[in-house]
C-alpha cells in the first residue's frame, strides 16, 4: 500500500504544482508577449509608420537650413572704378543687463604682433589685467570714435538688447571683441556703400534700409544686379558642429551681376565740380552738363549740381533726389534754331548760304518778334542767322516749313519722346500737337519756346548732327557681368536717321560759324575745331503762371573735322544780367577736359568760317 | 480446424487476468546486454578543431579591426570637420578684411580724395595747354606753366562712408617741385596748410587703447594677406 500511495500523492503534487507552473509560464508568456508586442507594435508604429513623425521631427531638430546670401552686383564705371558695392558691417550692440553684472572685468593682454596671449615670466601664466567697467567703456568710445557720454549713455539700463554703434568695420568690430568688456557683442549687417559719394550719386542711386532699390541704376537694374539666395542644408550636433556623415545639400548662391556703365568717374567729377561751380557763381537754380559720345550714344558724364551722396541721402535736400538732366523739362531756347535751320536744308528750301533780309522786328500773322540785340535791316545768311541767334531770321527762314513739317523734325530730333536712357524718372519733354499750336506757339517753336526738353534731349539733338544725322538712343549700361565671369555687352540701339549725312555737314558748319564767326569768341579750346549753340529762354514759372527767370545753355561738339563728344550745359535760372551770362567757359573746360583725357588727336584742318552776310 | 483452434486456445478477457501475486522484479536501468560487435577502428577525418576557433578569433579581429578603421575614420573626419570649420571663420575673416581694404582702396580712389590728395601735396589744376605737334615742330595754342595760386573748380564733398577705421597717417611729403614753392611762395604754404587742417581729427593724436590689436591679420612683415581659402 504504502508503494501504492506514495507514487499515486507525488504524482498529484507534481501535477498541481506542474499545473500552477505551467499556468504561470502561460501568463508570465501571455505578459510578456503583451509587452513585446506593445514594444514591437510601438517599433513598428515609431520605426515603420512613423506615426508622430519622430523621424523627421528628428531630422528637423539635426537639420539647419542656411541661406548663403547672394551679394548685389557691383556698379562700376567705365573704366572699372567702383561706384557701388556690398560690404559686411557691424553693429555693436549691448546687453545692458550683462554689462550692469559686471562692475570689473579681466582679460588677457594680447601681444599685438602675435595675436597670442603674453605670458608673463615669473609666473608662466598670461598676464590678465583688470579693468573697471568705465575703462572698459573709454577703450570703447576711443575705438568707436564716440564721445564717452554717449557710449556710457547706450550701455547703462535695463534693455537686453541696444545699440552702440551702427555700420562698424569689421576691423573695428574685431578690436572691440578684442576688448572684451562683458555684454558687448556685434551682429553683421550688409552694407552699401558708394565710394565715390556725390560723384554720379544721382546715376548710381540708393538703397532703403530694407535694401529695396529707390532710385538711379540701383533701380532701373535692380533685377540684374540682384543675385539669387542660395541654401545649405546639413545636420548638426547641439555644438553646432556639422554632423559629417550626414548629407549636406548645398544650393549655391549665384551672386548679382556687375553692372558696368558708359559713365567716365573722371569726367562725371569734373563735370559735376563745374556744374556746382556755375551753379554757384551764377547763383543758379541748377546746372545740368552732359557728356554723349557721338558715335555711340554712350553718355560719359550727366552731371547735375547739387549731387545728393548715395551713402547719405538723408543729408539733401528731396529735390535733389534724381537727375535733373532728365527728369527736368526746360524750354530749351535758341539751340533749337538749328534743329529748324538743318530741317530747311534738308527739305532743300536752304542752304547755309541762302540769303535773307531781316528786318529789325519781324511781324508775321500779327505775332511780332525781335532780337537779344537790336539791328537795322540786314543782310543774312542762314548761317549768319544762326551765328547771331537770331528769333527774326529763324521765324523768316524757318516759316516755309509746314506746321507738320516743324513738328515732325522736332519728333524726328527726339523732342516728346524719351531718350530711352537706363535711368528711373525720365521725363519725355513736352511738345503739343502742331494741329494744337496757338498763333504764336507755331513760330516760336522754331527758335525754342513754347516746347520743352530735357537736357539730356537737347543733347541728343546735337549728338544727331554730329552722328552725321542719326539718332541714337543714349546708353548708360556698357556691360554686365555675371557670377560666372561671363560678359555680356549691351548691344548699341540702332539709331533713327533724322537728316542726311550732306544736311548734317552743313548743320555743323553752321554751328562750327557760331564759334569762329561771333563778335565774342568765348568759345576755344586751343587745338580743336569746336561748334555749338547757345541757348536763352524764358523759364515758365513752377506755378505755370507767365515766366520768372531764364535757363541759358551751351550744347557743343568737338572735334569738327570728325566730331566725337557732344557737351551739353543747362544752367537754370541764373541770376544777374542773362546776356552777360555765357556758359562757353564752362563748355570750354569740360570739353577741354574731356578730349585730353580720351586722348583725342587736335584737328588738321582749318576752321570753317561761314559768311555772315551776303552782298 | 479454426473451430478447433478457439477451442484450445486460452482467452483471457477483461478481468478475467490472474493477479501477479510476485512482485515486480526491481526495474534497475542495466544496459543492455546485449553485447554489439565493435566496428573496427578506422581513421576519423574531422573538422580540425584549432581551425574553427581561430576562424573566430580572425572574425573577431576583423571586426576589431573593421570598428577600429571606422572609428578612426569618423574621428578623422570629425576632426577635418572642425578644422574646417576653423578654416572657413579663418577664410571669412580673410574675405572681410580683403573686403575692407577693396573698400579703402575704392575711397581712395574718389576723384574727390585724389584731389584733396594733390591739392596737399601742393599741387594745382594746369592752366592753359597748349599741343605739340611733332610732325611741323610747332607748338599750337599759348601754353602756360600752372602758378602755384591756380584755383582749381568748387569742391566735391567726399563719400560719407562709415567713420574711416584708425587711419594710419603717413606725413605727406610734398614733391620737391612744391616744397620749392612752398619756402617761395606763401600760396601753397596756405593750400598745405589748408590741405591739412581739413583733416584735423586724421592728424589729432589720440591716445591708443591698450587692445589696439592689429586690424589685419599678421602678414609676416608683408603687405598682403594670404589668399582666402576656397570653398571646399
Amino acid at each position: 500500500m504504502v508503494h501504492n500511495s506514495s507514487p499515486s500523492a507525488r504524482g498529484a503534487n507534481a501535477q498541481q504544482l506542474n499545473k500552477i507552473g505551467r499556468g504561470r509560464i502561460g501568463w508570465g508568456f501571455i505578459a510578456m508577449m503583451v509587452i513585446l508586442l506593445i514594444i514591437a507594435g510601438r517599433l513598428v508604429l515609431v520605426q515603420g509608420l512613423d506615426v508622430g513623425n519622430m523621424a523627421q521631427a528628428a531630422e528637423n531638430q539635426r537639420k539647419v537650413v542656411q541661406t548663403l546670401p547672394a551679394v548685389r552686383g557691383k556698379i562700376v564705371d567705365v573704366k572699372g572704378k567702383v561706384l557701388a558695392e556690398s560690404i559686411i558691417r557691424y553693429n555693436i550692440t549691448v546687453s545692458q543687463i550683462n554689462f550692469a553684472q559686471y562692475p570689473e572685468f579681466k582679460r588677457v593682454d594680447i601681444d599685438p604682433k602675435t595675436g597670442e596671449g603674453i605670458i608673463d615670466p615669473a609666473t608662466g601664466q598670461w598676464k590678465v589685467e583688470s579693468f573697471t567697467a568705465d575703462e572698459g567703456i573709454e577703450q570703447l568710445s576711443q575705438l568707436l570714435k564716440l564721445p564717452f557720454d554717449d557710449v556710457k549713455k547706450s550701455v547703462t539700463g535695463d534693455k537686453v538688447h541696444n545699440f552702440v554703434a551702427m555700420d562698424v568695420s569689421p576691423q573695428v568690430e574685431q578690436q572691440v571683441a578684442a576688448l572684451r568688456v562683458p555684454g558687448i557683442y556685434s551682429e553683421v549687417v550688409t552694407k552699401r556703400v558708394y565710394p565715390m559719394g556725390a560723384v554720379g550719386g544721382p546715376i548710381v542711386g540708393f538703397l532703403d534700409k530694407q535694401g529695396k532699390a529707390l532710385a538711379g541704376i540701383e533701380q532701373t537694374m535692380d533685377a540684374k544686379l540682384t543675385g539669387k539666395d542660395g541654401s545649405r542644408t546639413y545636420q548638426a550636433g547641439k555644438n553646432g558642429i556639422i554632423i559629417p556623415t550626414a548629407p549636406v545639400r548645398t544650393v549655391p548662391a549665384v551672386d548679382g551681376q556687375t553692372v558696368k556703365l558708359t559713365i567716365d568717374q573722371d569726367i562725371q567729377f569734373y563735370a559735376q565740380q563745374a556744374a556746382q561751380q556755375q551753379k554757384e557763381q551764377y547763383k543758379a537754380e541748377w546746372v545740368s552738363i552732359t557728356v554723349v559720345e557721338a558715335k555711340t550714344g554712350k553718355a560719359v558724364a550727366i552731371a547735375d549740381s547739387d549731387s545728393y551722396d548715395p551713402n547719405n541721402v538723408g543729408a539733401s535736400d528731396p529735390s535733389d533726389i534724381g537727375s535733373r538732366s532728365i527728369s527736368s523739362v526746360v524750354e530749351p531756347g535758341s539751340t533749337s534754331k538749328i534743329m529748324t535751320a538743318a530741317a530747311l536744308v534738308q527739305e532743300g528750301l536752304a542752304t547755309p548760304l541762302s540769303e535773307y533780309l531781316v528786318p529789325p522786328t519781324l511781324t508775321i500773322d500779327g505775332q511780332n518778334f525781335s532780337d537779344s540785340f537790336t539791328h537795322g535791316t540786314e543782310k543774312r545768311t542762314l548761317s549768319g542767322i544762326i551765328t547771331d541767334s537770331m528769333n527774326t531770321g529763324t521765324v523768316m527762314a524757318g516759316s516755309k516749313l509746314s506746321l507738320q513739317q516743324r513738328y515732325d523734325y522736332m519728333r524726328k530730333f527726339g523732342v516728346g519722346e524719351k531718350t530711352g536712357i537706363a535711368l528711373p524718372g525720365e521725363s519725355p519733354g513736352i511738345l503739343a500737337k502742331w494741329q494744337n499750336w496757338d498763333g504764336r506757339q507755331q513760330y516760336t517753336v522754331l527758335f525754342g519756346q513754347g516746347v520743352a526738353q530735357t537736357p539730356l534731349q537737347t543733347t541728343m539733338v546735337f549728338q544727331t548732327i554730329a552722328n552725321n544725322g542719326v539718332r541714337l538712343k543714349p546708353a548708360i549700361i556698357d556691360s554686365f557681368t555675371h557670377a560666372d565671369g561671363t560678359v555680356e555687352t549691351v548691344p548699341q540701339a540702332p539709331g533713327v536717321k533724322v537728316i542726311s549725312p550732306e544736311t548734317a555737314k552743313d548743320a555743323r558748319d553752321m554751328l562750327e560759324g557760331v564759334v569762329t564767326m561771333t563778335d565774342y569768341k568765348v568759345v576755344d579750346i586751343p587745338g580743336y575745331r569746336t561748334g555749338g549753340k547757345t541757348g536763352t529762354a524764358e523759364a515758365p514759372a513752377d506755378n505755370g503762371v507767365g515766366f520768372d527767370g531764364y535757363t541759358t545753355s551751351f550744347i557743343g561738339m568737338a572735334p569738327m573735322d570728325d566730331p566725337r563728344y557732344v557737351v551739353g550745359i543747362t544752367v537754370q535760372r541764373p541770376q544777374g544780367n542773362v546776356y552777360g551770362i555765357t556758359q562757353g567757359y564752362t563748355f570750354n573746360q569740360v570739353m577741354g577736359q574731356v578730349l585730353r583725357s580720351n586722348d583725342v588727336p587736335p584737328s588738321t584742318t582749318p576752321p570753317v568760317k561761314l559768311p555772315k552776310f551776303y552782298k | 480446424m479454426s473451430q478447433n483452434a478457439l477451442r484450445s486456445s486460452h482467452v483471457v478477457v477483461g478481468n478475467t487476468a490472474r493477479v501477479l501475486t510476485e512482485p515486480l522484479p526491481p526495474v534497475a536501468p542495466s544496459e543492455p546486454k546485449v553485447k554489439k560487435s565493435r566496428a573496427a577502428l578506422s581513421l576519423v577525418v574531422s573538422a580540425p578543431r584549432g581551425g574553427r576557433s581561430s576562424l573566430a578569433v580572425t572574425l573577431l579581429l576583423m571586426v576589431a579591426v573593421a570598428l577600429g578603421v571606422v572609428l578612426v575614420m569618423s574621428i578623422s573626419v570629425s576632426k577635418g570637420q572642425y578644422e574646417l570649420v576653423d578654416l572657413k571663420s579663418q577664410q571669412s575673416e580673410l574675405i572681410k578684411a580683403n573686403q575692407s581694404m577693396e573698400q579703402e582702396i575704392a575711397a581712395k580712389q574718389a576723384p574727390q580724395e585724389l584731389a584733396a590728395q594733390a591739392a596737399a601735396l601742393g599741387m594745382v589744376p594746369a592752366g592753359v595747354t597748349g599741343q605739340i605737334d611733332v610732325r611741323t615742330k610747332s607748338v599750337s595754342g599759348s601754353p602756360l606753366p600752372a602758378s602755384a595760386d591756380t584755383k582749381g573748380l568748387v569742391d566735391i564733398p567726399a563719400a560719407v562712408i562709415d567713420t574711416p577705421q584708425a587711419p594710419v597717417l603717413v606725413e605727406a611729403p610734398l614733391s620737391p617741385a612744391a616744397q620749392v614753392n612752398a619756402t617761395e611762395n606763401s600760396d601753397a604754404e596756405d593750400t598745405a596748410a589748408k590741405a591739412s587742417a581739413a583733416k584735423p581729427s586724421a592728424v589729432k593724436e589720440t591716445p591708443k587703447p591698450a587692445a589696439n590689436v592689429p586690424a589685419t591679420p599678421d602678414l609676416n612683415g608683408g603687405t598682403i594677406p594670404g589668399p582666402a581659402q576656397k570653398d571646399s
